[in-house]
This record gives C-alpha cells, structure tokens and sequence, in this order.
C-alpha cells in the first residue's frame, strides 16, 4: 500500500550504547528528587518551630550539622554496599543482603510503619499550612480535615494513575523554595533580635545537654528521604560515582542549610524567646519574621511554597510506601495481590489504596474524635516516624558491617571496615539518646502510653517481622529466597528441589532448539 | 486466518482495535515488544536463550524475512557484550514501540495520528487500519482458550507474553468461566527458554516500577 508523503521514514534502530544510556539519572536529578521528599521548608518552617516549642531547647543547628555529619559516615558504607548489591529495592533490600533475609522482612515491616507515620503526619500539618492563604479566599477558613481530604485525594489519585511529577517542575519547585529559604536567612541575619548575631546555638554544649535526645531526633527527621539516592542504583548513569556523590551532596546540602536556617531564625527571634515565640506562632514564626523583614511578597511565596512543598511530601512518601509494598507483594512476602500494577499505567494500584485508606481512616479518626492535628498528628506522627527511620538506618548499617565481613574484596578497610563500624557506634548512641529522651521529643509526661508505643511498637515491627522471615525459610523457602530481591524475585535462581515430579518436566513442550 | 510476525500480533493486542490507544503503559509495552522481536529471532532459529545464564546465542541460518527482525538480529551478533538478556531488554523496549510500529504501517496496517491537543509532542497513537485485522490475534486467542485448543509455539508464546505484562483480562474478556484455569495451563507448560525470557521482561517492567521517575 502507497504510503502518503508526509509520513514518516523508517526510524534506525537506537545502537544498543546510546539506549542503554538514554534515561539515566545524572547526580543533579537524582539530588533534586531526594530533597523533595526531605522538603527543606517543611522542615524549617515545621518541624524546626514546633520542635523548638515541644523541646524548649535551641540546640537545633547543631543537632542538624552533628546528625549530617554521621550521616555521612553512615553513607561512606552504605553507598559502597550500594555499588555491590546494586538493587532497586528500598533499606530493607540491605538489610537482607546484609544481615539476612529474615531481618530483611522485619526491616521491611519496620519501614512500613515508620514511612506511612511520617506521610500520614503531613495531612496533619497541611492545614495549618494552608490556613494564612485561604482565609484571604474562604470565609469562614474550611477545617484542617477538608484541606487535607483535598490533597489526600489528590495524592491518591496521582497514585493510582501513576502519574510522576515532571521533573523540571519538581526542580523549579525545589530551587524556589530554597532561595526563599536563602533570602530569609539573610534577612534574618541582617536584623538580629537586639542587634547581636550569637554562634551559641551552634555550640556543641548543646549536643551533651539533657535531653539532646529530642533535639537529634528532630534533625535526623529533617534528613528523612536521602536514603532515597540507593534506589536509583541501578539508573543512575555511572552508578560507581553518581550514587555515592548524590547522596553525600544530598547529606551536606540538607544539614548546611537546616544548620543556617534554624540559627537565622533564632538570631532574629532572640535565643531568650525563640521558645516562647514558636509555642505561640507555631509555624508562622519563619513566615512572619519574612513579612517583617522582606515585606508581604515574600512571606507569601513563602507561604505558597510550604504548601507545594508538604504536598510534594505527600506524593514522594506515598510513592516510597507503594513501592515497598510492591516489591514485598512481588516476592511474596507481602500478599501478592500487592505486587500488581494496573498495566495502563504500571501503577502499583493495590498498594497505592491501601496507603491511601490508611491515610483516609487516620484523617478521618482525627476529623470525628476532634483530636487537635498540628501537634498530635502532624509533629507527634513525623516525630514517631523520624525515630522509625532512624532505627531503620541503625539497621542499615549494621548490615552494612554484615555484607563487608561476608565480601572482604576490593573494598579499602577504611570503606569496608572502618566507616561502617564508626556508623553503628553513632548511630547507636543517637537512637539510644532518642529512646531516653522520648518524653522530651514528644512534649509528654515520662510513662506516658505513646511513649510505650514507641519504644516497644518498633522492636516488635523488626523482631515480628524477623520471626515471620524465619517462618519463611522454614516453609516457604522458595519466597525465603526472594526477600530482597524485588522485582527480580521472578528471576532468581531457583531452590533446588530434594525431588521433583517427572512430570513437570515430560510435559513442557519442545520449541525452537 | 493468516498471523502476522510475533511482534506485530503482540502490538494488537496491546492496543485497541478501533482507536489504536495503548492498553499498556508505554514503558511496559517497548519491553513486551521488544520480547516478541527476540521471540521472531528465536522462532527462525536464529538466537537461542541459554537457559542456564540467561544470555542470547546466535546461530546460522535463513535470513530474517523483514529489515526490523535482520536489524535486531544484525545487533544482537554485532554485540555479543550485550547479550544478557536484562540488557538487551532494556535496550531494545526502547524504540521497540516505534519500530513495530514502522513495520505495520508500511504494510498498510496502521494509521498515523498525531492528536492536536498534543500540539505535535508525545508519541502519535497508530490506528488500525482494518478492525478485523487488529482484533485478530485477540479473536483467535479466546477462540482457543473457548475450544481449549492446544495453542502451537507462536500462540503459547503469544499468550504468555500477554499475560506476562498484565493482558491477562483483555485475553479473558467475554470468555467462558474454565478459561482462566486454562490460560494458567498454557503458561505453565512454556518452553523453559521461552518462559526465561518472559520472566526476565516481567522483571524488567517490576523494575521500572520501583525506580523513582523524577
């Protein structure tokens, strides 16, 4: 049949080098995609006030450089086991490369709770966000719960439809929201609170001070989401270098400007009313510091920013979440029915509903028993979540230890060896400090029931988990031998079988030879 | 009814017969394609799947038919450090979509149709030319699994590369209530290099799930 003119000529095949390479991910995307799940205003505007008034104490830019820079050593470790295992598969993939399989399911159900924490919390916090805009729109200003049954359905649906924000726009996002930040702190630094700029809040005094739990907590909670930058291992387009670069950028990015940005805020505030101030302002504090210095525009791009910044959260968290429960459906660890997508989109359709329900029934819950949502949804549910991760880290790097005793070769001590090791002291003392000073960190009395929540709710999730992997191995040992494994559990080298039935094999046809 | 090359019977049932949408996400689909490309080679006999290291061999024998199949074929023996099957894969689902296309709409297959609301950007949805044609593969599937016919290789394969990537219900769609238990039948008895290579396209889409897409 004649083709008409205007169509087009037979394309040449993509030479294999070139579509091998098209797609990947240099260190700039993949950086830009993990600070929007770390969302630096959310962070300084939310988290740092409401710490501030939880804590009483100013010890915040310190905390954020102490817990980067373990972080760091963390990374050294993590980043070389990433380069080995090269998996597409969130922490718990380390942990079951690391440590064991069994200890990767109790990983994986440890992660489950702490990230659907940390993403239920931002509906919480979504309200009181959004409030300074709408109330110039709405009269009377809708209730927090319709604001944030508005983004929850949003963030369900992009989830089923799978539909990923584009990355220029996340990027355009992400760069405005730090020159906010930026131009906030110079002009926080440039009115000082008496006129005297003090480096006290960076003073390691801080960092041995009692309940310095609390305060490394909240810092550790800003940094939620690097670990992200291990996902990308085997797209990124020179994975030897491009990982370990994304995430020390990420890390020291992220800690250098929380640090600045929690010190302009209390140089400009006062260290002797910084407290008192964000117990009465909340998250307003950096807003209206910004009114006064830089005028009404600014304030309000900032404010605009803190909303597209929890709602970009929102999807990245949900996306983290649906993804560990499709990975675990596909090995069959979780049910299967999890590991399924809708074929239009490759959406994990049945994971993304059953975060999204959950994340509707905690909404609501709140909505009807009337439960105040800024504090005990939106800070104690990320707090909650922050010290789920921090375990999950603490974890990681113990298994980080593991996988280098097993695969001594062509590693340096130092990489192997050295860091790793160093990453579990720390890690180890921080999440400790974190356990004694629970009551500090969530504004409670000592013996408070949440507390006992937290302190036993995690364990369980890792040791439950860890003996459900057990079980595993000894029953289901062809599933035992996928955890971990994701999406390539299909592949994986089959158990051999003490006996398989002749006819399995009689039956299966002859093709092409 | 005469069948066309692998591929392109893949490419039909992976769209609508009237309108020519995609029922898959692109990305799944370029892989799927890509399979049926190696399942043409591996039904001329002319690459294997070694089933022990899941790598591609090829072999002597008759010229591919049509350029896109000697183009594959000239690839694959033109670069035998990228004959795992993972990579190879990844490589070819990426215009795997767009040279099947090609091949249908020079034999008159297809339409073109760049939608305007697109303003010329984004990948042209190709039409059916003929909806007898395009439903072909579909109708003769069901007619299969309705008669529970043995289905030959091209078929078994067919259906397995369908399901493999989530056609599972467009195969099954109107059909009678044993016919599922039949469709997991004729998978489970694939040839096992055949069943290797749908494995290992079932990890690659698995996979393009759980990579964040900035």
């Amino acid at each position: 049949m004649a083709r008409s003119s205007t169509a087009p000529a037979w394309p040449a095949l993509t030479p294999t080098s070139t579509a091998l390479a098209s797609g990947r991910l240099g260190t700039a995307a993949i950086v830009v995609f993990v600070w929007c799940a770390a969302t630096p205003l959310t962070v300084v505007a939310g988290s740092t006030t409401t710490g501030f008034a939880a804590t009483g104490m100013i010890g915040m830019p310190a905390a954020f450089l102490a817990v980067g820079a373990i972080l760091i050593v963390f990374t050294v470790g993590f980043v070389a086991m990433a380069r080995r295992i090269g998996t597409v598969g969130g922490l718990y993939a380390y942990l079951a490369r690391g440590a064991g399989r069994a200890f990767g399911v109790g990983g994986g159900w440890l992660a489950l709770l702490a990230y659907n924490a940390v993403q239920v919390s931002l509906y919480g916090g979504i309200g009181a966000a959004a409030e300074p805009l709408l109330v110039r729109w709405f009269d009377p200003v809708p209730p927090w719960w319709a604001t944030a049954l508005v983004c929850w359905a949003l963030v369900a649906v992009l989830g089923v439809l799978k539909v990923d924000l584009n990355k220029r726009i996340l990027a355009c996002l992400l760069l405005a929201e730090v020159a906010v930040l930026v131009a906030y702190d110079v002009a926080d630094l440039l009115n000082p609170a008496g006129g005297v700029v003090s480096v006290y809040a960076f003073s390691p005094t801080h960092l041995v001070a009692s309940g310095v739990g609390a305060t490394l907590a909240l810092a550790f909670l800003g940094f939620v989401g690097f670990e992200a930058t291990a996902a990308f291992a085997s797209e990124a387009k020179d994975p030897a270098r491009t990982i370990p670069r994304a995430t020390y950028w990420s890390v020291a990015l992220i800690s250098v400007l929380y640090a600045v940005s929690s010190w302009a805020m209390i140089v400009a505030v006062g260290e002797g009313r910084i407290v008192a101030v964000s117990t009465a302002d909340g998250v307003q504090v950096i807003f209206n510091l910004a009114d006064a210095h830089l005028g009404r525009l600014a304030m309000n791009a900032g404010l605009l920013l803190f909303v597209t910044s929890m709602i970009a959260a929102m999807i990245a968290f949900h996306a983290t979440i649906t993804r560990y429960m499709f990975a675990g459906g596909q090995e069959g660890v979780l049910p299967r029915r999890l590991g399924r997508t809708w074929e239009r989109t490759q959406a994990p359709r049945a994971a993304s509903l059953v975060q999204s329900g959950f994340a509707f029934t905690v909404i609501v819950t709140f909505a009807v028993t009337g439960w105040e949502p800024v504090v005990h949804l939106f800070y104690w549910a990320s707090t909650i979540g922050g010290v789920g991760v921090l375990l999950l880290v603490l974890a990681t790097s113990v298994s980080v230890v593991c996988f280098f005793a097993r695969h001594r070769e062509a590693e340096s001590a130092g990489r192997a060896y050295v860091a790793p090791a160093a990453a579990v002291v720390l890690l180890t003392v921080v999440t400790v400090l974190v356990f004694t000073n629970l009551d500090v960190l969530l504004n409670v009395r000592d013996g408070h029931p949440l507390i006992w929540i937290v302190r036993l709710g995690y364990p369980a999730a890792l040791v439950l988990g860890t003996a459900y992997g057990l079980w595993l191995k000894a029953h289901r040992p062809a599933v035992y031998a996928a955890i971990g494994l994701g999406a390539d559990a299909i592949t994986a080298p089959p158990i051999p079988a003490p006996r398989t039935p002749a006819h399995s094999r009689d039956t299966r046809q002859e093709v092409t030879r | 009814m005469d069948r066309g090359a692998l591929a392109d019977e893949f490419f039909r049932l992976a769209h609508d017969d009237v309108s020519g949408h995609p029922r898959l996400s692109e990305q799944a689909c370029g892989l799927a394609l890509a399979a049926g490309l190696i399942g043409e080679l591996l039904f001329l006999r002319r690459v294997r799947v070694r089933v022990r290291d899941g790598r591609l061999e090829v072999h002597e024998g008759p010229v591919p038919p049509d350029p896109l199949s000697h183009a594959v074929l000239e690839q694959i023996a033109g670069e035998p450090e990228h004959a795992d099957l993972d990579v190879r894969l990844r490589a070819l689902g990426h215009d795997a979509h767009e040279q099947v296309a090609h091949r249908l709409w020079r034999a008159g297959h297809v339409e073109r149709k760049v939608s305007i609301l697109r303003f010329g950007r984004g990948a042209p949805v190709w039409r059916p030319t003929d909806i007898n044609t395009a439903a072909g593969p579909r109708v003769r599937v069901k007619e299969l699994l309705r008669r529970r016919d043995d289905p030959d290789h091209f078929d078994a394969f067919l259906i397995g590369l369908a399901v493999t990537v989530g056609l599972r219900a467009v195969l099954l769609q109107d059909g009678p209530s044993a016919a599922p238990a039949y469709l997991d039948f004729v998978c489970s008895r694939l040839h096992p290099a055949v069943r290797l290579l749908l494995d290992h396209t079932q990890a690659a889409v698995g996979r393009a799930v759980l990579v964040p897409r900035p």
